[in-house]
């Protein structure tokens, strides 16, 4: 299969107070593929995806989103970029004074000219997607941990993007919850053909949706390759985080 | 074939058209996010004429089709159907039709409503919701924080070692400068406005009563309890707000620490021992200030000032002022205290609590100075 890359990081190095967190890190995310950025903490993977969000300006390297260097991109055509980009933080990122629909809705008036009803169906149809549809006039602090999850991923794809980006989904979830939200992003990966960057340490979430793998360890990328080439990889750093991970 | 605008062509940026051929309405092209807006105001528009009681939505030409795109037609065939006509949405290739059903705006009756009662039923609880959660709660922690500022005064371990110091230079030591440079000002600006009425009357020495008595009694207990309130009480509500917000207040609870002896008394204690203190200061800034004013504007000297402030100044008034500067800054710490263990959401909701924090201190300040200068009297 003839995949497009939609996000190409090459070279790319950081440091913060002079310590070296990214050193010379270069690897490729697919169109349609679940790409999982692993590691260990302190690794360099959130920082990584902070770089490709534009969040950090990268000093050294070269970071394209479908084709586009961002470092190159002024503010405009960087808002447009970003249009195309859903992102799931993890700590929800909702906004605590807007209710639910309202996180949604906000967009949806700030960047389209569609009339306010049909912006109200739009985010009730994506709420629904996540079966939160009740939820659309509470506010965040009235959610439980997995609810306000789910109500941050469909605030996330409201726009339809093409790629989603997910910074550690699972952290502070049960194993329950952790399972049916990888399912659920999942099912909404196919249903919705987005390619997803996902930023996390959890081996069971990454059985569940990884296409690819990023391995990090000290800020370097030390594997790249599909779900099966990293389970037999025999690189050590990738060997004993799959071991620790299954508690051997 | 029949258009209704000439096919309706828009330019090549919205990359869609539309036309109505007997009772189909044909929609080509892409339909998504940048369209969609200006595809349903324009057929809307269009539509008005329409006289048929049936309509067929054929999106056979349709290539590509969003969210937005889907709502739309769906929007469209509610509007369409509520005017009495029958619509129904044909001939959608394999990829459409799975967008149009993945995105298929569900029931408004899935919506949880907010539920709204009676008007008077409302008012009622309004007025319970208030009693209890702000007049009782307020009274519950004052009787708390009472409780453990007496019961801890000799159990120095409930307490951080230092903590107490610390919260008197935060609170107290630290606003010296600003309170004594504010009541300078206010003494002489009260001395200079009522100099001029005085003179009429050729009562100029009487400046000397109304500076020492406004300012002992009154003015510098009440302006230092706003000063410290706007500088001190928002840090409390903020330290306390932001410590429930990240659980810090928690994790001390499971530690077996009381927040209340923990965090609050060392505020207690360090705005009692600073309070009259800072008022002292303040009343001596203020009488400089009217003293100055005197000086300049009605020639009295710092000999004349004092000695006729040696008659005005009673017993009664220094205490007052210092009884007052304790209820104030019980008052403060109180309330910043109760605020900030109120906090509900995250960043909003501290910054929401600081706020409501410092106005209510200084209203509560303002409403006790009342109640004071009409025992005082």
């Amino acid at each position: 299969m003839d995949l497009n890359k939609i996000v190409e990081v090459n070279g790319l190095s950081a440091s913060f107070d002079d310590q070296e967190i990214l050193s010379d890190i270069s690897f490729s995310a697919y169109d349609k593929q679940t790409t999982v950025l692993l590691g260990g903490s302190g690794s360099g993977k959130t920082t990584t995806l902070r770089h490709i969000l534009g969040l950090y300006s990268a000093k050294k390297g070269a970071i394209k989103i479908l084709g586009k260097d961002i470092n190159q991109l002024d503010e405009k055509e960087l808002n447009q970029l970003y249009l195309q980009m859903g992102v799931f933080y993890q700590n929800t990122g909702l906004f605590s004074s807007l209710t639910v629909g309202e996180n949604l809705t906000l967009p949806l008036e700030q960047h389209t000219n569609l009339p306010d009803e049909i912006i109200h169906d739009i985010a009730l149809q994506k709420l629904s997607l996540v079966n939160l549809e009740h939820t659309y006039h509470m506010h965040p602090s009235q959610l439980s941990g997995g609810m306000a999850k789910r109500a941050a991923l469909a605030r996330a794809i409201v726009m339809d993007p093409p790629m989603l980006f997910c910074d550690e989904p699972g952290a502070g979830l049960d194993p329950v919850s952790l399972a049916s939200l990888d399912e659920l992003i999942n099912h909404l990966k196919k249903q919705l053909g987005m390619a997803i960057i996902m930023v996390t340490h959890e081996v069971s979430s990454i059985m569940r949706i990884a296409d690819r793998i990023v391995f990090f360890d000290e800020g370097k990328v030390v594997f790249e390759g599909t779900l099966s080439e990293a389970l037999s990889s025999k690189k050590e750093a990738l060997v004993n985080f799959f071991d620790k991970s299954r508690g051997k | 074939m029949k258009s209704i605008k000439d096919s309706a062509k828009l330019d090549k940026s919205d990359n869609f058209e539309y036309n109505l051929e007997g009772n189909t309405l044909f929609i080509k092209n892409s339909l998504g996010f940048s369209q969609a807006g200006k595809f349903i105001t324009l057929i809307l528009k269009d539509l008005k004429k329409y006289k048929g009681s049936e309509l067929r939505i054929n999106l056979a030409y349709i290539t590509n089709i969003d969210s937005a795109g889907v709502t739309a037609i769906y929007y469209l065939k509610k509007k369409l159907e509520a005017k009495g006509i029958d619509v129904k949405i044909k001939d959608a290739t394999k990829t459409v039709n799975e967008k149009l059903e993945l995105f298929k705006p569900p029931d408004e009756s899935s919506i949880q409503p907010v539920k709204k009662g009676p008007f008077i039923e409302s008012i009622g609880k309004q007025i319970i919701y208030i009693l209890k959660s702000y007049i009782f709660e307020f009274l519950v922690l004052a009787a708390d924080v009472f409780y453990w500022s007496f019961n801890d005064l000799f159990v120095p371990k409930a307490r951080r070692r230092g903590e107490v110091v610390n919260q008197a230079v935060l609170i107290g030591v630290n606003a010296t400068l600003i309170v004594v440079v504010m009541t300078f000002i206010i003494g002489l600006v009260l001395a200079l406005q009522s100099s001029a009425q005085l003179r009429n009357f050729g009562a100029n020495i009487f400046i000397v009563d109304l500076t020492v008595i406004a300012m002992m009694a009154q003015m510098g207990p009440l302006i230092t309890a706003i000063l410290v309130a706007g500088r001190s009480g928002s840090a409390i509500a903020a330290e306390i707000a932001t410590m429930k917000v990240t659980a810090e207040l928690d994790a001390l609870k499971t530690m077996g620490l009381n927040p209340i002896r923990f965090v609050i008394v060392p505020k207690m204690y360090g705005v009692l021992c600073t309070m009259p203190f800072l008022v002292i200061l303040a009343n001596i800034a203020g009488i400089a200030g009217g003293m100055a004013a005197a000086n300049i504007f009605l020639d009295i000297s710092p000999e004349v000032f004092f000695n006729r402030m040696d008659k005005a100044l009673q017993n009664k008034d220094i205490i007052t002022g210092i009884i007052k500067s304790i209820v104030y800054g019980g008052i403060i710490v109180l309330t910043g205290s109760f605020y900030g263990f109120k906090v509900k959401e995250g960043a909003e909701g501290v910054g929401k609590v600081t706020t409501i924090a410092v106005v209510a201190s200084i209203s509560l300040v303002i409403i006790a100075d009342s109640i004071m200068g009409l025992i005082f009297y």
